[in-house]
């Protein structure tokens, strides 16, 4: 079992990471619940801590050895699990009701997806930073386009240098953890998240700065240094948002003139879920 | 591993004696009390009677073997300083005979040395190299990682067989705990 190939570190469990979120995840492929989230997987993994255009190797390699399981699978039992959906009901009555992982369960009922995205963004929460980036992520990549995520990407770009706060109800404290830790893990979690937001989106839009965002981040990431970093990340934050809108407008896409039968603020055809 | 054991664990004794693995991907550790010495573990799967042990003919650097950019194994073996962090790994400790693999000529990278290697790898790279190199050194530190890099001849192995072999000729370095 390996922790990065399982659906805590997976984009489709977006309430989850590998220091947040306890209990039962929610996974938007399967539409499921995971009850054992570090033990499960499936061959749609899309990783969270890494751009997915630079673990394309073993993204493959674990699309083979998984293919022949439908739905979810027990990494380590190698057992199909079959789609189960999330009861509110059940989450009350056993006092463990996840007001993120019902959220997730709701996104395929959402009547426009990239809405409650974007409601997402601008929380210091860090567990709905998380969630955020995450949902992000699923839906560029499933969208396979750029036009309906330049807003959404704004959206996370402009708290880039937001440091996410957590509660200690949210950090996965395993045997010999210090909470302190798990909380820097967490914060560089939620940032290594949004910043592969920002580098798929650049894959998608073939823009170069933004497709290797990590190249223009400097000393202050590679020591981790959290507070280093905050102002170099608020420099970036300005000139990555004027990437994004300059590409868009380049392109026609930056608000549109909205079709006739479509909302105010324009639904392009792929954002039509 | 005794650079490990030097710097992080003062009172650390007989490293060459005792490091842990366990069945597929492996870890440098030692948890900082007197009587741990150096620990790592083999990731292994376990399903179908199946263990993952390195693959000899995946060729890669140590950042791309840290965060399983080119799969899930490699040339390489992980290894802990501390067995709790094992878990990211795998299911069960092994212990490392150090001293055997001294002795067979692999080379065991102690954490400071892959630290710093990786610091100077995200310094001097760009695109994908830096920012895997970034969160390599990340987890590394976080699992106070190490790597061993078997040197096995296996130009005369055939690639079918090549899992089959290294499992054999690795396994032999470990004991379970």
């Amino acid at each position: 079992m390996n922790i990065l190939f399982s659906c805590r570190n997976c984009v489709q469990n977006c309430a989850q990471g590998l220091n947040l979120g306890k209990g039962v995840g929610y996974c938007l492929q399967h539409d499921s619940i995971i009850h054992d989230s570090e033990d499960t997987t499936c061959k749609y993994l899309h990783r969270k801590d890494l751009p997915s255009f630079v673990v394309e190797e073993s993204a493959e390699e674990h699309r083979r050895e998984f293919w022949e399981f439908p739905y979810l699978v027990s990494m380590t039992a190698k057992r199909s699990l079959r789609p189960e959906w999330y009861s509110e009901k059940v989450g009350w009555e056993r006092r463990d009701f996840d007001s993120l992982i019902f959220l997730s369960s709701q996104y395929h009922r959402a009547p426009r997806a990239w809405v409650l995205i974007q409601s997402l963004s601008g929380r210091v929460d860090g567990r709905i930073s998380l969630l955020h980036a995450s949902m992000l992520r699923r839906y560029t990549s499933n969208c396979g386009s750029w036009k309906s995520s330049y807003k959404l990407i704004l959206g996370l770009i402009q708290e880039l240098d937001a440091t996410p706060s957590f509660s200690q109800a949210d950090l996965v404290v395993r045997e010999g953890d210090v909470i302190s830790e798990v909380n820097t893990q967490a914060t560089w979690e939620v940032f290594f998240t949004r910043l592969g937001a920002i580098q798929e989106y650049g894959w998608h839009s073939g823009i170069e700065e933004l497709r290797w965002a990590s190249d223009h981040l400097g000393d202050a990431l590679i020591a981790f240094d959290w507070s280093a970093l905050l102002p170099e990340l608020s420099k970036r934050r300005e000139d990555w948002m004027s990437s994004v809108i300059a590409h868009a407008k380049e392109n026609g896409q930056f608000f549109a003139e909205p079709k006739r039968d479509s909302a105010p603020d324009g639904d392009n055809d792929d954002e039509r879920r | 591993m005794r650079e490990i054991g030097r710097a992080g664990m003062a009172n650390t004794t007989d490293l060459s004696e005792r490091s842990e693995c366990a069945a597929g991907r492996s870890e440098v550790g030692g948890v900082g009390s007197r009587n741990i010495q150096r620990q790592g573990c083999i990731f292994s799967t376990r399903s179908e009677g199946r263990d993952h042990t390195a693959d000899l003919a995946n060729v890669c650097s140590y950042a791309e073997h840290i965060v399983h950019a080119r799969g899930k194994c490699t040339q390489y073996t992980s290894v802990t300083l501390d067995h709790q962090k094992c878990r990211d790994m795998g299911e069960a400790t092994y212990r490392l005979r150090r001293p055997e693999v001294d002795d067979a000529l692999h080379t065991v990278v102690e954490h400071p040395e892959l630290i710093k290697e990786l610091e100077s790898v995200a310094r001097s790279s760009d695109k994908d190299d830096k920012i895997r190199a970034v969160r390599a050194l990340q987890y590394a530190k976080q699992r106070l990682e190490g790597l061993v890099h078997w040197k096995i001849d296996i130009s005369s192995v055939a690639r079918k067989d090549l899992i089959e072999r290294a499992r054999s000729e690795v396994s032999k370095f470990f004991s379970r705990v």
